[in-house]
């Protein structure tokens, strides 16, 4: 999912880009510490994009 | 209700009456949802599992039905035909799975333990949490004790890739080389006195010798070794395991065709 989001993202697809970055986001919440650094990639990207739009 | 959350639901429409019972309208309450999974029956919580295993809910719902699922199959009656040991680890398996998709690799990994048949042990060992030397200890237990149950016969090809990837082609050779070592003594019955192995449990040792070439070869990179060292075994697994046979080619097929960039012969529908 998290290679989807970062494809999408690159690709200029925010639309896709947006919808697979919350998965990770969301999936993950609550996840082992060690993928925290994952969910906060997401979360940045998801702002990031949120301005761009 | 989130807009994945939905989206995820639509692809799982059978599912929706239950889901709706949780309160579709917002994120479904914890207490609730607690109290329809208490008197939910064992084929509401098994549907409801397989139809929500991949749902991002912050609530992490499809972690608790699946833990009461297990719970719930635990305490079944035998006769029922799903209370069998292949339900019980068909359960153990979905909750791992949810574990792992919801990012609970620590608590997959106490779920799976060292249980290799699961094929989470090797998702898990792929993303690194049963880290390299367990798994050799897992493979080196499979090579003492050939007898163990059908599933094993994936297990040499999955081990190999995992031993290969960290660059332990070696610990799969070794590990090769001593079962090849125990063939003769199992051939000629020539063992040495200390060896109290029965002479079933040796004469098996046979034929895990031949399917220890496959991880061999596998760490090696050599790809066509490991493709026609499945082929005896094929119209085995077709004759016993059809479905296993499916799995395995479709396995091998498309790691191959990753490792050497073209597809390979093989189909699944050979295996048919």
């Amino acid at each position: 999912m998290l290679e989807r989001a970062r494809l999408a993202d690159r690709l200029g697809d925010i639309r896709t880009a947006v919808h697979y970055y919350q998965f990770v986001a969301q999936a993950w919440l609550h996840a082992d510490p060690e993928l925290q650094p994952i969910v906060a990639e997401a979360r940045a990207a998801l702002q990031r994009l949120g301005e761009e739009r | 209700m989130c807009r994945v959350s939905r989206d995820s639901l639509r692809q799982s429409g059978w599912c929706r009456d239950a889901i709706a019972r949780f309160g579709a309208r917002g994120q479904p309450a914890a207490a609730r949802v607690r109290r329809e999974l208490d008197v939910a029956s064992l084929a509401t919580l098994r549907r409801l599992a397989f139809g929500i295993r991949l749902w991002p809910d912050p609530d992490e719902t499809q972690i608790a039905v699946t833990r009461r699922l297990l719970e719930k199959a635990r305490l079944t009656v035998p006769s029922e035909p799903v209370d069998t040991e292949y339900g019980l680890r068909q359960y153990r398996s979905l909750l791992a799975q949810a574990l792992i998709h919801r990012g609970h690799l620590r608590d997959a990994r106490r779920i799976v333990e060292n249980r290799f048949q699961m094929p989470e042990f090797m998702t898990l060992a792929e993303l690194g949490v049963i880290p390299p030397d367990s798994v050799e200890a897992v493979l080196g237990d499979w090579f003492e004790n050939p007898e163990q149950p059908g599933v094993h016969l994936l297990f040499p090809w999955c081990g190999g890739q995992v031993l290969s990837n960290d660059g332990r082609g070696a610990v799969v050779g070794r590990a090769t080389r001593r079962s090849e070592a125990a063939t003769p003594r199992a051939a000629g019955g020539i063992g040495r006195s200390h060896d109290r192995r029965p002479a079933l449990t040796s004469a098996r040792a046979c034929g895990s010798s031949v399917r220890a070439r496959r991880p061999c070869s596998c760490s090696r990179g050599h790809d066509g070794g490991v493709c026609n060292a499945f082929f005896p075994t094929r119209p085995v697994l077709a004759r016993r395991k059809p479905g296993m046979c499916s799995f395995v080619c479709s396995r091998q097929q498309a790691t191959t065709a990753r490792r050497c960039g073209f597809g390979i012969v093989s189909t699944i529908a050979e295996c048919r």
